[in-house]
């Protein structure tokens, strides 16, 4: 028996046609993962120096553990920021929002360093290119 | 139909067919979970192949039985009882009897493969929430759902094609008509063309 004898077999129109549709809805879904891996990319590195990705278009609300305790991460609307509660001078709460590749925000008491980063990245002097901008 | 199925009709009793498809259920769960696979996501579900059979021969409340006896079943025997990989198990399971559900109560002539391949997205679908829940706390998973969606896919359509054949072979036995409950859905939903 052929594959196509089967299918025959074993499928009415209405299987088809589900067949069909859930296929091109996990195709379409795939599609738009790809689509986001063009864009811009969250790095969210932690006081362990674990990184965590996220695609900028996505909109969260996560906690990363820092030194001093939990700093939250908040992406919307393709920006991002941090928002610490126990770093001594809050410079990463008050830094606000990012939204361009290339862009850094941080609070280095907690350790917790967010960068973004993509196709679009604007090239970085040497200089623009270290955390120490963020507290200077 | 066979003619023997005529002279020597094979009934069995709805709710002994449901304990056999467990029974069927929980074996292919076992075995399944002794094999090796690239990922735990990418498993075939075959125990699903017998809640199929048992919604298509005997209607929604013993597919419901045999799903989640087969969740317990083999959860305890596991060892895995109220263990994260129950309720990713038993979350799936509902999620694919639910999806099975609002299909069923559309009037489309929907066979196994119909039922088989949207149930097992939903199932995927369901398992990778509870995990986000329960084991991995971050939404980052929910990036690859759409990959695992091509397995389920797969794998549904693979299992509906299994439990296509295991009808047909049990409406050449006879079996699938000796039941008022078979009756109905068989008719419905069948499968198979007709000889």
């Amino acid at each position: 028996m052929t594959a196509l004898e089967t299918w025959t077999r074993c499928t009415h129109g209405a299987d088809r046609w589900l067949a069909l549709l859930c296929a091109l809805l996990v195709i379409g879904a795939c599609i738009e993962t790809l689509g986001d891996s063009g864009e811009e990319i969250v790095v969210i590195r932690d006081a362990q120096a674990k990184e965590t990705l996220w695609p900028l278009g996505r909109d969260t609300v996560t906690q990363v553990q820092g030194k001093l305790g939990p700093v939250q991460v908040e992406v919307r609307d393709r920006r991002v920021r941090l928002l610490e509660y126990r770093s001594p001078r809050l410079v990463g709460t008050m830094t606000g929002w990012i939204h361009r590749a290339g862009q850094v925000t941080a609070c280095i008491p907690c350790g917790i360093v967010i960068q973004i980063k993509g196709n679009k990245a604007e090239k970085m002097t040497p200089a623009q290119d270290t955390y120490d901008g963020i507290i200077r | 139909m066979n003619p023997d199925s005529e002279t020597l009709p094979l009934t069995v009793r709805p709710e002994l067919q449901v304990v056999y498809w467990s029974a069927a259920a929980v074996t292919a769960h076992l075995l399944e979970s002794g094999l090796p696979y690239p990922g735990p996501w990418f498993k075939p579900g075959l125990a699903n192949i017998f809640v199929l059979v048992a919604w298509m021969q005997l209607g929604w409340r013993a597919a419901i039985g045999v799903a989640l006896l087969r969740v317990f079943a083999s959860s305890l025997i596991m060892g895995t009882f109220f263990s994260p990989t129950f309720f990713l198990g038993l979350s799936g399971a509902l999620a694919a009897l639910l999806t099975m559900g609002v299909l069923g109560l559309t009037r489309l002539r929907i066979g196994p493969v119909g039922l088989s391949i949207p149930a097992s997205l939903a199932h995927m679908t369901a398992q990778v929430f509870v995990a986000q829940e329960l084991i991995i706390g971050h939404p980052g998973v929910f990036t690859a759902l759409p990959w695992f969606l091509i397995g389920s896919w797969i794998t549904g359509l693979f299992n509906g094609l299994v439990a296509c054949f295991i009808l047909q072979r049990l409406e050449r036995g006879g079996l699938a008509n000796s039941q008022e409950q078979g009756k109905v859905n068989w008719q419905r939903g069948s499968c198979a063309s007709r000889e």
